[in-house]
């Protein structure tokens, strides 16, 4: 029983893969239902493909930092393991926190891995997501209910609570990013200059409508404004 | 089939097809460890996986617990389903979801908001999924090629996304801005490190108290207009 080598299993891999499987038919089925009730209830092809585009371009670049800690949590639990989670429920910071806790409480390392010990690191790892999925599994109805009460069937109610969300969440992360041991101020100036791209780039818009196909590309062209001029601080 | 009776079944479709799914996703995670405890023929027992998520809870608990509601009006119902089967809603599918919708410029916690989130985030699942699987075949080589720093800023899109949210829907509504930035401010610099507020709770409180506290702020406006109507049309 090669342990190193329990990490490369086909039948590892078949388990694994599961999950991601199942998520993909998931997003498949509800993509497919959802583009019907779209045209049904008037949503313009020029708005699909203006949010398809922009939920791609969103995602690449983190995707491909995951990509690139894969590599770090492969190191912890190889492969398979790293790849399911990774792709769907799972971040790294949960994932390598996870696992390293439990090394660390069995006395283990990774070079020192039993197999015992990676048993039992692959269900911490499920037991921990476990309530985050179940919840929503669970109340996602209820939650629905809970902030349809809320609102009262004002609509002005519904913009509020959805933009103290998004502006609740969003400023509370950005502090989060500022507020790090790592005195990295980069977080902070990607987040300023995303800003004020976005600002510009609104501006203009405004003041040339000849420009106005540009306007999709606003809120995409700020991101990476953002992104890149950070790098200069 | 009227519009109405069209939301109702995609709602009746989402909850079933979400419900399922996120089912077979929670049995799905524990496969590798059941099959690597049968393979090995060794028997982990509830005790010993539970005494060490017990570690887990304060850093995650909370999280655990509440994230899903505060995510509910970023996401939509189904939009729900479908960001916690394929995680990552925190960093990723939550603002990519807002994103899409602004680009979309339909208006969020509506119907069409919805539709948009779900088809945002079903999108933004299979990059994900690709691109995660193609860096597990390919790893470090394909990687690699992206220069360093380039790659130090991927890390960055999400500030950069997050810093052009906070304006476009902060200049919506400043008031709102105001009150999240001056509830973050008194959470994280008051709150935590002179009223031991856990530092897990931090993200539910400011959102919780965004929402609640501008929602009441509302509604107490518009009691005080339709008093003020009432008390001049009594008199007219």
């Amino acid at each position: 029983m090669d342990f190193l080598e329990m990490r490369d299993n086909p039948f590892l891999w078949a388990a694994a893969s599961v999950v991601v499987i199942n998520a993909l038919i998931q997003a498949v089925l509800f993509l497919r239902k959802s583009m019907k009730v779209a045209s049904e209830i008037g949503i313009t092809k020029k708005q699909i493909n203006g949010a398809i585009r922009t939920s791609i371009i969103t995602t690449i670049p983190p995707s491909i930092a995951m990509g690139l800690s894969l590599i770090a949590l492969m190191g912890m639990v190889g492969k398979p393991i790293a790849w399911s989670r990774l792709s769907v429920i799972g971040a790294l910071f949960y994932e390598s926190m996870a696992a390293q806790l439990a090394a660390n409480q069995m006395g283990l390392t990774f070079a020192t891995m039993t197999p015992k010990g990676f048993v039992i690191i692959a269900f911490v790892m499920a037991g921990g997501t476990l309530i985050w999925q179940l919840m929503p599994m669970i109340f996602a109805p209820h939650y629905e209910k809970i902030y349809n009460k809320l609102a009262g069937g004002d609509l002005k109610a519904v913009q509020i609570i959805s933009l103290g969300s998004i502006v609740g969440i969003s400023v509370s992360l950005l502090y989060g990013y500022v507020n790090h041991r790592t005195f990295n101020t980069q977080p902070f100036w990607a987040g300023i200059l995303g800003a004020i791209a976005y600002f510009i780039g609104s501006l203009i818009m405004k003041r040339l409508p000849k420009l106005g196909w540009l306007s999709e590309w606003v809120f995409t062209i700020a991101m990476f404004v953002g992104m890149f001029g950070a790098l200069l601080f | 089939m009227n519009i109405s009776e069209t939301l109702r079944k995609f709602r009746k479709f989402t909850i079933i097809l979400g419900t399922i799914t996120l089912g077979i996703g929670i049995i799905g995670s524990f496969l590798p460890g059941i099959w690597l405890s049968y393979h090995y023929g060794i028997r982990v027992t509830l005790k010993e996986v539970l005494s060490i998520m017990v570690l887990l809870l304060p850093v995650f608990g909370v999280s655990w617990i509440a994230d899903g509601l505060i995510y509910y009006p970023i996401l939509g119902l189904a939009g729900t389903y479908l960001g916690w089967l394929t995680g990552n809603v925190t960093n990723l599918r939550g603002p990519c979801s807002v994103a899409a919708q602004l680009t979309a410029g339909v208006e969020e916690g509506t119907d069409e908001g919805g539709i948009i989130s779900v088809i945002s985030i079903a999108v933004s699942s299979f990059v994900t999924i690709t691109i995660i699987s193609i860096s597990a075949l390919a790893a470090s080589t394909l990687l690699n090629i992206i220069p360093e720093n380039i790659r130090v800023g991927f890390n960055y899109i999400l500030p950069a996304l997050l810093g052009a949210l906070v304006l476009q829907f902060g200049l919506r509504n400043f008031k709102i801005l105001v009150l999240a930035v001056g509830l973050v401010l008194v959470i994280n610099l008051i709150a935590v490190p002179y009223l031991g507020l856990p530092a897990g709770l931090v993200n539910v409180i400011a959102v919780i108290g965004t929402i609640v506290i501008s929602l009441y702020l509302y509604k107490r406006g518009k009691k005080a207009k339709s008093d003020r109507t009432s008390i001049s049309g009594s008199e007219s």
